[in-house]
């Protein structure tokens, strides 16, 4: 993937150079689509692109490739207090958006603009809403007022009903390569080169994950945390993992990070099995999956990795997160 | 920014603005409330991004300047104050507003001014201007048919028709109608019609009270903001951006039986049966045979009453037994002045048409309740 310094430099989005081209484009010729669907893994710069276009779209400025930063319009929408910007995200903790606040949404969009050309609503977690929540978007989706610009977030259109995605442009996010995330570490968050290669290595090509980790450290210890805790489980004897599943069910916001941590240490088993040690992310653990390949054999370990991609398509659904980590915990072979 | 003025005024000022802060709001701005020197006086605005409001108080300017601070806490203060005269000074590169007041002293944190939205300033060009009274008369009488449901959002607001020299405005919720019209003192140049959401319409009316001068109205260039400009106040309404239904449509044009009536007593004999009525759906039966008027209310679990009026009964069809919402009733007929109301029906299924007499710049328009007959 060549990087297009034109785009790099426009816009301050790391990757994603086509997606951003296109919107570029859609910005200078004020063609941007009434609804647009930003789709990705979590952490890949959904939310970073879609203001960004919404900071192009209020920005008051003249310059040739908004937003400028500096007009009152960028001011007020980086302090959170744009009249004609609203943001709507699922509840923390892993709950839904609620069809109260696509009411919000559309009594927002209802009421002509304050003080810019348009208004934009940016609804995160999309694949989170209710039934009723997303149904109840539908009509104004289908019919905004002239100045309405919806943006929705989801991690894959494909948990989203189908006649959402039909009303919208969609703009699909790929993770990273895992150079880009290495360069744009050390140049535009000063991180030195070791460092910024482990980061980008673990990060799995999400930005936003390797930028969290920079800036806050307890962000890398839940990480080692939740490695600690998943070779922790292997060792244990059935009491004490119903034990375990109790502990992590109690606080179960990080849930869908430590899952997808689980995740990345058995592909790297299942990489060493193959003989594909040198791609490894957790490389700093080499020796102890090394062991756990060496026991284990690759049916389980594929069993394994299914199990676990089970578990976080569950847990999009909304399951009982209880069940789920107990069923999860006794799939875990003992060592 | 340094400045003082009385107390009273300032509470008052903060009063009527007071209203338009909204109490959860994700924008921190909006809890704030704007003063600013403007030409020798004070000026206070707050907005909800729907509606916002400006009032300017008489003060003694020092030196100019602006800056936001925490409404609530501001208001609650001032309230607290005696009745002094007050001294603001703005630390302007802290944004520290200081505030003295006899034995008193505060310092509010502020957010700087440019932060807060807009508010445009009237127009002078497209202004018109109708006589208080007429505005408060027409708003009482047509704000509380407008919809409270948010899934319709073009409901929750009243239409406002300009055409020639006459204001006419509309609400409906899908079950009722109200329509009034008002002169204007000029006559408009060109006809147009706006959506004005029917929450800012009652601060309007709110902030009117008993004032007697005219009130000038104006929209912005685009059509997308109006303007009430009432005595030292100024509201700012955000429009409904959509088409409103065509209303006029479903005003019937005939009627089959016509019941003449005194609304005290007809207000009066809604009211009684609304005591039943609320256990039973809100249904009311009006029984009409030639003269009179049954107004009954039945409820299977508390018992039932009616109310028999003279009234005076004309048409084809001088028998008819005809049910409402007994709150659509009671909010129609308590809107009115005039002693004398009309009731224009045809069957039991047909919308109901409901007029002052002697007054023919209004109709209401509201759709009957099924009957369940054995």
């Amino acid at each position: 993937m060549s990087s297009n310094p034109e785009t790099l430099s426009g816009w301050p989005i790391v990757g994603h150079e086509w997606a951003v081209r296109q919107l570029q484009l859609a910005v200078t010729h004020d063609e941007v689509p009434h609804a647009l669907l930003f789709t990705g893994p979590e952490s890949v710069g959904k939310f970073t692109l879609a203001r960004t276009v919404a900071a192009a779209l209020l920005c008051k400025s003249d310059a040739e490739l908004p937003p400028c930063g500096g007009c009152l319009s960028c001011r007020k929408l980086n302090s959170g207090n744009h009249p004609d910007f609203l943001f709507i995200e699922a509840d923390a903790k892993g709950g839904a958006l609620k069809i109260d606040q696509i009411r919000d949404v559309e009594r927002f969009l209802s009421l002509t603009p304050n003080e810019s050309r348009c208004k934009v609503a940016l609804i995160a977690d999309f694949e989170r809403a209710t039934i009723g929540a997303a149904n109840a978007l539908l009509k104004t989706l289908e019919e905004p007022p002239g100045y309405a610009h919806l943006m929705l977030l989801a991690q894959d259109a494909e948990l989203l009903l189908p006649t959402i995605v039909s009303r919208s442009r969609q703009i699909g996010l790929r993770p990273l390569g895992r150079q880009q995330v290495e360069e744009a570490l050390i140049a535009r968050w000063a991180v030195a080169p070791e460092q910024a290669e482990r980061l980008a290595r673990i990060s799995g090509g999400r930005i936003g994950w390797a930028v969290r980790a920079v800036t806050d450290p307890a962000y890398q210890e839940q990480m080692e945390q939740a490695l600690t805790a998943m070779l922790a489980v292997l060792a244990q004897d059935l009491p004490t993992r119903f034990e375990t599943a109790q502990e992590m069910g109690r606080d179960d916001a990080h849930l869908p990070e430590t899952l997808e941590y689980w995740l990345t240490g058995w592909r790297d088993v299942l990489l060493i099995q193959t003989d594909n040690a040198v791609k490894m992310t957790y490389r700093e653990h080499a020796n102890v999956l090394e062991k756990i390949a060496a026991q284990v054999d690759v049916a389980r370990t594929l069993a394994m990795i299914q199990a676990l991609e089970k578990a976080q398509q569950a847990l999009q659904r909304n399951v009982n997160t209880q069940l789920l980590l107990e069923n999860l915990l006794l799939d875990f072979p003992g060592l | 920014m340094k400045l003082s003025c009385l107390q009273e005024n300032l509470a008052r000022g903060l009063g009527i603005v007071g209203r338009a802060v909204p109490s959860r709001t994700t924008m921190p701005i909006l809890s704030n409330v704007l003063l600013a020197t403007d030409r020798g006086q004070l000026k206070l605005a707050t907005t909800n991004l729907e509606l916002s409001v400006v009032h300017w108080v008489g003060a003694r300017v020092e030196t100019d300047g602006a800056v936001t601070v925490p409404a609530r806490n501001f208001i609650d203060l001032v309230n607290s104050l005696p009745p002094d005269q007050v001294d603001l000074t703005l630390d302007e590169p802290s944004l520290a507003l200081a505030l003295a007041c006899g034995s008193v002293k505060a310092n509010f944190r502020g957010i700087a001014a440019d932060e807060f939205p807009v508010v445009p300033a009237p127009e002078e060009s497209n202004g018109f201007a109708v006589e208080a009274g007429d505005l408060r008369l027409g708003l009482g009488q047509v704000i509380f048919a407008a919809s409270t449901d948010e899934s319709h959002p073009v409901l929750t607001g009243v239409l406002a028709e300009f055409a020639e020299d006459t204001l006419t405005l509309a609400a409906a919720d899908g079950f009722r109608l109200s329509m009034r019209r008002i002169p204007l003192i000029h006559p408009v140049p060109q006809p147009f019609s706006v959506i004005i959401p029917a929450r800012a319409l009652s601060e309007v009316l709110r902030i009117i009270g008993s004032q007697e001068e005219p009130v000038s109205i104006s929209t912005t260039h685009q059509h997308n903001q109006i303007l009430f400009q009432l005595k030292d106040t100024v509201l700012n309404s955000q429009l409904i951006d959509a088409n409103f239904p065509d209303v006029r449509r479903i005003i019937p044009v005939s009627s089959t039986t016509r019941v003449v009536l005194g609304r005290e007593e007809i207000l009066q004999a809604c009211k009684r049966a609304a005591i039943f009525a609320r256990d039973a759906a809100n249904i009311v039966t009006l029984s009409i045979t030639p003269g009179e008027i049954v107004v009954s209310a039945d409820s299977s679990e508390s018992g039932q009453g009616s109310t028999r009026l003279a009234a005076n009964v004309e048409g084809e069809a001088l028998e008819l037994e005809i049910a409402f919402n007994v709150r659509f009733l009671t909010d129609v007929f308590s809107a009115l002045a005039m002693p004398q109301v009309s009731l224009e029906l045809n069957a039991p299924t047909n919308p109901g048409l409901i007029k002052a007499i002697g007054d023919d710049a209004f109709v209401h328009v509201v759709m009957p309740m099924h009957l369940g007959r054995r």
